[in-house]
């Protein structure tokens, strides 16, 4: 049977969880994009801006616990860089957000001493998605430095996991190019044992679970990339190594939450990256009311 | 004649409860020593390799033998088919099952090495496995002491009760 939505993320609930979501109609079920269990609260589904609750039973602490429990495999010792991180990646690919009492040590978060929250983002795989845009991001045989630019939730990493399918692969007239990918938090590779759970193409190799910066030069130092790839560029150290990865020739593919580059110029990050003329061409993706979501390529001047 | 195979059957069951007696004391130990090996080896795969917990627990029963071989085995398939039990109860569940022949508070100390294994980083893990082990150690030295003490007792105290109790009705 084909997996979707709310069905491909059941092997990580717990039973009285997926009996709360057994309310939901099914109709909602296939474009289910998140699941949210609060503590004291029935689950939650979103779609797109709308959020739809159930009405019957509430989600208690061991609910919640349970959760992590199985998303862990019962080892968080092996995932507690992630959970400290407040994220956690599981198979297939999918990502759960972690809320809650936190513990901090000398400043920075030690973990979670209480989980309160869980918002469990389910990944999407939409293959062919980028294939039409792809082309007009070649300049000859060269493929310009890209930025996908749009809102949370509205499909940045599922365009980019694509694009990046689609220039591994070798597009219409374009050959196969090698692309190293940086996946800090396994969200484009979905990686799980060693493997990727996503389709990123023959040409593609992929460093996870660490830094972007830090997986970028080691990507540019080991494997002689052709194109760079990264998910939401948010920290400073991170561009010394995009600088550098283009100095060298190399393409970057890259996301950022925003609308429009204008509106990313005033984030200081991606204004060092604009100005610099880092990126030559952006792809804005944007949601209507109806939930459509319309893609369209724009040059960066 | 009828008489004398009572008396014989007395005898023996009297010295089997007696020895019976002796054999759980013995067991109890074995237990408890099986406990403490395979608490080190769990702290030695953390600390080392930070082993997810159903390698962690086939380890672990590597090094057990007997109920608490059989226990680790228990929990490891459980584990795998487990549709989102929480692991402590897992734990709690095998023990039921296998009936070890550990005491009370033993028993309560060997549930809490399941609420802590799993759910915390290694090190935390470590120390609480540690801590464990120690005391596990305590009532293993507790436990031979008082085999060295009772056991033989238990079993002659068998056997003197069946034979006077043949004698008394002969």
């Amino acid at each position: 049977m084909h997996e979707y939505g709310l069905h491909k993320i059941s092997a990580l609930l717990p039973p009285q969880i997926r009996s709360m979501l057994s309310e939901i109609p099914v109709e909602f079920h296939k474009d289910a994009e998140e699941l949210r269990l609060r503590c004291g609260h029935p689950p939650s589904i979103t779609i797109g801006r709308f959020e739809y609750s159930t009405k019957g039973a509430c989600v208690c602490e061991n609910d919640l616990r349970s959760v992590i429990e199985l998303a862990s495999h019962y080892s968080a010792h092996t995932v507690m860089d992630q959970i400290r991180g407040g994220y956690l990646t599981v198979q297939g690919g999918h990502r759960i957000g972690l809320c809650g009492e936190a513990i901090t040590e000398e400043g920075r978060i030690a973990g979670f001493r209480r989980v309160s929250s869980i918002n469990l983002r389910i990944a999407k795989e939409l293959k062919g998605i980028a294939q039409p845009y792809a082309l007009s991001l070649f300049d000859g045989d060269f493929l310009s430095s890209t930025l996908i630019i749009a809102p949370p939730g509205v499909g940045k990493t599922t365009f980019l996991r694509d694009l990046i399918r689609c220039v591994s692969s070798g597009i219409s007239g374009q050959a196969a190019i090698r692309i190293g990918v940086a996946d800090e938090r396994g969200e484009l590779s979905g990686m799980w044992e060693g493997k990727s759970q996503f389709d990123l193409g023959p040409h593609t190799d992929v460093i996870y679970g660490t830094r972007k910066g830090d997986g970028l030069i080691i990507l540019l130092r080991g494997m002689n990339p052709q194109v760079l790839a990264v998910d939401e560029i948010t920290h400073p150290t991170d561009l010394d190594a995009i600088f550098f990865a283009v100095g060298c020739g190399v393409s970057l593919l890259a996301t950022a939450h925003g609308r429009h580059p204008k509106e990313m110029k005033v984030r200081p990050l991606y204004n060092k990256l604009l100005e610099h003329g880092i990126f030559r061409k952006a792809i804005i993706i944007e949601q209507k009311e109806t939930g459509e979501r319309v893609i369209r390529v724009e040059e960066i001047s | 004649m009828i008489r004398l195979a009572g008396c014989i059957m007395l005898l023996a069951s009297s010295t089997a409860l007696g020895f019976g007696a002796a054999n759980s004391m013995k067991e109890r130990i074995k237990e408890l020593d099986s406990m403490i090996l395979s608490i080190r080896a769990m702290e030695l795969e953390l600390a080392a390799r930070r082993t997810p917990l159903p390698e962690l627990l086939k380890r672990a029963g590597h090094c057990a033998s007997g109920r608490i071989n059989l226990f680790y085995n228990l929990c490891e398939s459980r584990l795998g088919k487990s549709e989102g039990v929480i692991f402590s109860e897992i734990w709690k569940a095998a023990a039921e099952t296998v009936e070890l022949h550990i005491k009370e508070q033993e028993t309560m100390l060997f549930l809490e090495v399941g609420n802590i294994l799993g759910r915390y980083d290694a090190g935390s893990q470590c120390a609480a496995l540690q801590t464990a082990r120690e005391q596990f150690a305590g009532f293993a030295e507790n436990a031979k002491e008082q085999y060295s003490r009772m056991g033989r007792v238990y079993s002659t105290l068998g056997i003197a009760a069946g034979a006077l109790l043949m004698i008394v009705l002969i």
